[in-house]
């Protein structure tokens, strides 16, 4: 599904370089549910941005579902975040003036679905999170947890293949933490491939994997672990 | 439907944008609609100006310029001729066949009467002419027709009135045939015009080339007989007249009538301005021309120019607003860039979710193009302010201060488009930010 050899990733500035990526491979297979942690600066953001096209790298191979991804024009690659790649982020990140309906909405009209298949996706998967009775409500009238799972229902409604999650309970209490948990846990029972960057240790034990990250490389003692699921999903709705 | 496409939805954004900046939003709309307003309004009286007031024939019609100087003062040699004939070289040159149709004419005033159908007495202009007038310039009749040149050569106390006139005096009804008393002398009603407003008005200058027709014309072969001369504008002497009496002006060395002729063939021009040097060196000879002849033929478009209409001073002030213009465009620049620069982060979620640099560019020029045609349209308020100001200002243009459909369409047209070029740089600035950059900072 994603795979990564090489690749390098270097922020320059007229004064210095950072290496946020050196050398850094990873193999994430269709299904997988995988956490990337590490302390903060190691490069955690800077993968998943290059695993979502949002960034470039500057050496390396990188492929997603067998293409590869090195030097891909604007359009192809934002086509590519737009049908295969759905994003979760930490601070939720919904328009403030649009409807939870419309958030939704945003990235399918760039898909280019007419009005009907629009409907019936965002219908179906404000349902799957829970929200379908408050789609005329703006993000300002829901809870963090609330906002999370809209962002959740918007990357899931394009039907991606790999779902990115930066850092998805990083705003939440305890408990919307853990339902958001549970909710990308019956995600990715369902199919979805997931990578979710967290430092949190409890979270990235409900992985079922982890890639641990040092100096932008993969730290290999923690590469590979299979992790022992502490909880059993559940679907809160 | 509309709203399900592209460009609907790029619309409904659009104005939720607009909508949620409101203090932005309208200052953008008024530096747009200042500038256009500004522009648009001298725009009009320059695009009224230069219009061909004839353009069917306006290849055809033609006025000269007779280098008739009597004395040439040393350095004035090319000096240009006077632009205005004198009555004894106009009724000359009206012999010649060689113009398929020509009218010499001049304006006066008197006060016009019509007792019997209760008007009161009041002044107004009227307009002495030979009948060519009427087919030379086109003058459509709504009653009766022209004078004929008979009517003419036997000094006939006859009239046509314009459409306007004989609302006036008869209600619009039907005249002709009717007797109406002007200056003092009884005229028989022949014609009354339909609409007939040339503008500018081309075959005269010196009376305000933007005002109306004078309300009536009169035979010009009346002019001995009542003893009319034109009584203001421009009427330049080269010499005194020779004695006291009314034949002594006419003969004097004035400049005070317009001739205008039809030459609808390139021989016709030509061989019309080999009758003028003709006429220069036959008058030369007599002891009456002097200096070297510079007799220039003006088609109608010519004619307009060397009046300067257009040129000079307007084209100097459509320099200042079109720089006005600018100016306001520079402000707008300025503060779409703030505009843009607040969005950053919803940029930067829409280019994560799938928005390539072009459709945000394209969502982005929508906005743009609805604050151009905001602004067009409070420019055309504008502008119609101003066109009412210069109405109140100078009443001889109070014709050309309207605005038509072309007008409308053009300062709609080029808010939007100014607007767009205005905004082509923030929008792409703004096009250009990575999608990761404010993702985690929102």
């Amino acid at each position: 599904m994603l795979r990564m050899k090489g690749v390098s990733k270097i922020y320059r500035t007229d004064l210095i370089e950072t290496h946020a990526l050196r050398d850094f491979s990873v193999e994430i297979g269709a299904g997988d549910f995988v956490a990337v942690t590490g302390p903060s600066g190691s490069g955690k953001t800077t993968l998943l941005n290059i695993a979502g096209l949002l960034e470039s790298f500057d050496d390396g191979v990188y492929e997603l579902d067998g293409i590869d991804m090195f030097g891909l024009n604007d359009d192809d690659s934002s086509e590519i975040r737009n049908e295969q790649i759905g994003f979760i982020f930490q601070s939720f990140n919904l328009v403030p003036d649009l409807n939870l309906f419309d958030n939704v909405d945003v990235p399918l009209r760039y898909r280019g679905f007419n009005a009907a298949e629009r409907k019936r996706r965002i219908e179906q998967s404000l349902e799957l999170v829970g929200l379908s009775g408050r789609m005329r409500h703006l993000p300002s009238e829901l809870s963090g947890g609330q906002q999370q799972r809209v962002a959740i229902a918007r990357a899931l409604a394009g039907d991606p293949k790999l779902l990115l999650a930066d850092e998805p309970t990083g705003n939440l209490d305890s408990l919307m933490a853990r339902q958001v948990l549970d909710l990308l846990d019956d995600i990715n029972r369902a199919g979805t491939t997931i990578v979710m960057v967290t430092h949190d240790d409890e979270l990235a034990r409900r992985a079922r994997r982890n890639v641990h990250v040092l100096d932008g490389k993969v730290d290999d003692s923690n590469v590979y672990q299979p992790q022992q699921r502490e909880h059993p999903v559940e679907v809160i709705v | 439907m509309l709203m399900d496409s592209k460009i609907g939805y790029d619309l409904q954004l659009a104005l939720k944008s607009i909508r949620k900046t409101p203090v932005l939003s309208a200052l953008m709309v008024a530096a747009i609609g200042i500038g256009i307003g500004a522009c648009m309004t001298i725009i009009t009286i320059f695009y009224l100006m230069s219009a061909n007031p004839n353009p069917d024939n306006s290849e055809q019609l033609y006025t000269y310029a007779l280098h008739n100087r009597l004395t040439v003062r040393e350095g004035q040699e090319d000096e240009d001729p006077r632009l205005l004939s004198t009555y004894h070289d106009a009724l000359y040159i009206l012999q010649s066949d060689i113009p398929t149709d020509q009218s010499i004419h001049y304006q006066s005033w008197a006060v016009y009467r019509n007792d019997a159908g209760g008007v009161s007495p009041f002044w107004d202009l009227f307009r002495l002419a030979t009948p060519g007038f009427f087919s030379l310039f086109d003058v459509p009749f709504l009653y009766g027709h022209a004078w004929s040149q008979e009517q003419e050569d036997n000094k006939a106390m006859v009239m046509v009135l314009t459409r306007e006139m004989n609302n006036k005096l008869f209600g619009g009804e039907n005249s002709v045939g009717e007797r109406i008393e002007v200056g003092g002398d009884f005229y028989e009603i022949v014609g009354v015009m339909d609409l007939f407003k040339p503008l500018p008005k081309y075959f005269e200058f010196d009376y305000g080339t933007f005002t109306e027709i004078e309300g009536a014309l009169v035979p010009f072969s009346l002019t001995p007989t009542l003893e009319l001369m034109k009584n203001s504008g421009s009427r330049s002497c080269a010499a005194l007249p020779d004695g006291d009496d009314f034949q002594s002006y006419l003969d004097a060395e004035c400049h005070w009538l317009h001739h205008w002729v039809r030459l609808p063939t390139q021989e016709k021009r030509e061989a019309f301005y080999e009758m003028l040097n003709n006429y220069s060196l036959e008058q030369r000879r007599f002891g009456r021309f002097q200096g070297p002849f510079n007799n220039r033929l003006f088609n109608l478009m010519e004619w307009l120019e060397q009046l300067e209409f257009g040129g000079g001073t307007m084209t100097m002030l459509i320099g200042v607003a079109v720089m006005f213009l600018i100016v306001c465009l520079l402000n707008t620049n300025a503060l779409l860039f703030a505009k843009f620069t607040g969005r950053s982060a919803e940029v930067s979620l829409k280019r994560a979710l799938g928005c390539s640099k072009k459709r945000l560019f394209k969502q982005h020029l929508v906005e743009i193009g609805l604050v151009g045609l905001a602004g067009g349209a409070l420019g055309l308020l504008l502008a119609l302010v101003g066109l009412a100001g210069i109405k109140l200002l100078l009443s001889d243009i109070d014709n050309l201060a309207y605005l038509n459909t072309d007008l409308v369409i053009i300062a709609i047209a080029a808010s939007i488009v100014s607007t767009l070029i205005a905004g082509l740089y923030p929008a792409w600035r703004t096009c250009q930010i990575a999608p990761a950059k404010y993702l985690k900072s929102q």
